[in-house]
């Protein structure tokens, strides 16, 4: 469905330090840095694929995924998407794909979401009865409810989200581009939205490559990830192998009823933050149940969370932890 | 219905009614924008003043009148903000989201601009009906030109249109062009004779603007309701300026496309 080989993107960018006189220097002799966005990677992904595009902020995972949507024009390399080379932008291409960015909408800010459905109806040309089908389907799915009637900028952050995911599958799109979908949503409202597009691509089988910095979405949704950093891919793989061999802890985060000193943590996992009443320590993810247990009895604990590595966390050992590219754990 | 024209109506239908729902919600900034246009009635009692005791280069109280009324609704007509559209999507990154429609996004600023139209055209007539009734200016409208008129407002407003459109298309370059939509005002109103009749010109200056676009939108189809000027060859001055426009702004689009950043992330 995707195919992707030697892909490049580089951008000139303007450079100049701060103050007056280097305002004034650079008013008159512009100087450019290269930023080499994506720098020749290749991967594939079959219909109906889940694939999780990781890396840290700045690696190049937003501008491979708007080259993919045809929104951007790459250096080198080729790229095809259900059949189509992305940047021709052919009305059958654009019919095919749809791409939600986290942190830009397209629902109409002043009118009701209802309003930009029946706009990407027209858009796509959708007929009534697949509209209606549609419509009553992801209305179910994701509890739009009442939601559609009212002004997009009345709308909370995960109830737009719902109707930005709502809009952009109206066309019944086959290939599905999820830049930061559940960004700055409370957990709830995560959960609702990954359990949502698992359900949809189960239900119509499209194929979902998809960005987050939440290890939960990469972890409730992707059997593989493809991995880059700064422009280069750098693992395109099992997500278990990742997490078998990286996420090897979990952040437990306590809060104390009583001041507790530091020394008196040591003995339960690798103290990263200590102040009184509050700390975190990272404790082996086999041994995460039983030592909170140990906590829980043996100090006095007012609160406690266990949480997940952070993605970067991971990425970061991963990166400097003996992974292969294209071939998975070394 | 021709399967590449369907799509293309079905979405301009859709897109009104959208964009007219929003120029509904902000109707106060719509009307707003028509006031700070007044600058040819202001000029319209400067001119009747100055021509009050004598004719001014022949034209009367009545004749200014005339004039400035009608060369206000040539500016209203040319008044487009695709510049300040263009520039704003694309520095706020929006613009991927027109780009991820099947359409051109030319498409979707000409309807939004007419959009606003519909909207402010009524007002706009009834200022200029107005004051047609109130100065006696009225009957110096040459009704058999109508049509005429009416074909060379379209042609004005689709050369300011996609005049600003190819400016707009700068962006993708540059990224900041508002200020090149300042320059195309000012010399809509100063060459394009909004300020005053361009007949009050020397012949030798009014030769040498007659090449450039703008005396084509405001003062030309004033000219011709009036029956001052002929429709040819101003009606083919406002072609030649609109393919060259519209093809410039196809060349850029072209090239331009492959150069853009899509700004923000």
């Amino acid at each position: 469905m995707i195919e992707v080989h030697d892909l490049v993107k580089h951008y000139r960018v303007t450079k100049r330090e701060g103050g007056f006189a280097k305002s004034l220097r650079a008013f008159f002799k512009r100087q450019y840095d290269t930023v080499k966005a994506v720098d020749g990677i290749g991967f594939s992904i079959a219909p109906g694929e889940i694939v999780g595009f990781l890396g840290p902020n700045g690696a190049g995972k937003t501008t491979t995924l708007k080259m993919l949507a045809g929104l951007l024009h790459p250096d080198a390399g080729t790229l095809s998407v259900a059949g189509f080379r992305p940047q021709d932008r052919r009305r059958d291409f654009l019919g095919t794909i749809a791409m939600v960015l986290g942190q830009k909408q397209q629902l109409i800010w002043d009118l009701p979401p209802a309003d930009t459905f029946l706009l990407n109806k027209a858009i796509y040309g959708v007929s009534d009865a697949d509209y209606r089908e549609r419509i009553g389907e992801l209305t179910e799915m994701l509890g739009l409810g009442t939601l559609v009637t009212r002004q997009a900028r009345k709308l909370s952050l995960g109830e737009r989200m719902k109707c930005e995911l709502a809009a952009a599958l109206i066309h019944g799109p086959k290939v599905l581009f999820l830049d930061e979908p559940t960004i700055g949503l409370d957990v709830n409202m995560q959960q609702v939205l990954r359990d949502f597009i698992a359900d949809y691509n189960k239900r119509t089988g499209a194929t979902i490559l998809l960005t987050s910095h939440y290890m939960a979405d990469v972890t409730a949704l992707c059997k593989r990830v493809i991995v880059i950093d700064r422009g280069k891919l750098i693992f395109d793989g099992d997500f278990a192998a990742i997490m078998e061999r990286m996420a090897l802890d979990k952040a437990v985060k306590l809060n104390f009823s009583a001041p507790v000193p530091q020394a008196r943590l040591e003995g339960y996992g690798k103290v990263t933050r200590a102040d009184g009443l509050e700390a975190e320590l990272h404790v082996p993810r086999g041994s995460v149940a039983a030592t909170a247990q140990r906590m829980l009895a043996e100090l006095p604990v007012a609160d406690i969370a266990i949480e997940d590595t952070p993605i970067e966390t991971v990425i970061g050992r991963f990166m400097t932890g003996g992974m292969t590219a294209n071939t998975g754990p070394a | 219905m021709n399967a590449t024209i369907a799509p293309w109506l079905r979405f301009s239908r859709a897109y009104f009614r959208t964009c007219f729902a929003i120029m509904l919600e902000y109707r106060a900034t719509v009307y707003l924008w028509i006031f700070a246009g007044v600058t040819p009635l202001i000029m319209m009692f400067v001119w009747r003043h100055l021509a009050a005791a004598e004719p001014v280069g022949g034209h009367d109280p009545k004749s200014f009148s005339f004039y400035f009324l009608l060369a206000f609704f040539s500016t209203q007509c040319c008044t487009v903000w695709v510049v300040w559209n263009v520039d704003h999507l694309i520095r706020s990154g929006t613009y991927a989201i027109q780009l991820l429609r099947p359409f051109d996004p030319w498409l979707a600023e000409v309807v939004e601009n007419l959009a606003a139209y519909a909207l402010r055209v009524p007002l706009n007539l009834t200022i200029v009906g107005t004051g047609l009734l109130l100065t006696g200016a009225w009957d110096l409208i040459e009704p058999a030109r109508l049509p005429v008129y009416l074909l060379a407002l379209v042609l004005a407003w689709q050369l300011m249109f996609n005049m600003n459109y190819a400016i707009s298309l700068l962006c993708l370059w540059s990224e900041r062009v508002k200020s090149a939509d300042v320059w195309v005002y000012t010399m809509l109103y100063t060459l394009g004779g909004a300020l005053f009749p361009l007949d009050l010109l020397s012949p030798g200056l009014r030769a040498a603007i007659a090449w450039l676009p703008f005396p084509w939108m405001v003062n030309f189809p004033v000219q011709l309701l009036a029956g001052d000027a002929p429709p040819f060859p101003g009606l083919a001055m406002q072609a030649a300026w609109l393919a060259i426009v519209v093809v410039a702004h196809r060349i850029l689009w072209r090239i331009g496309r492959k150069r853009f950043g899509a700004v923000g992330g």
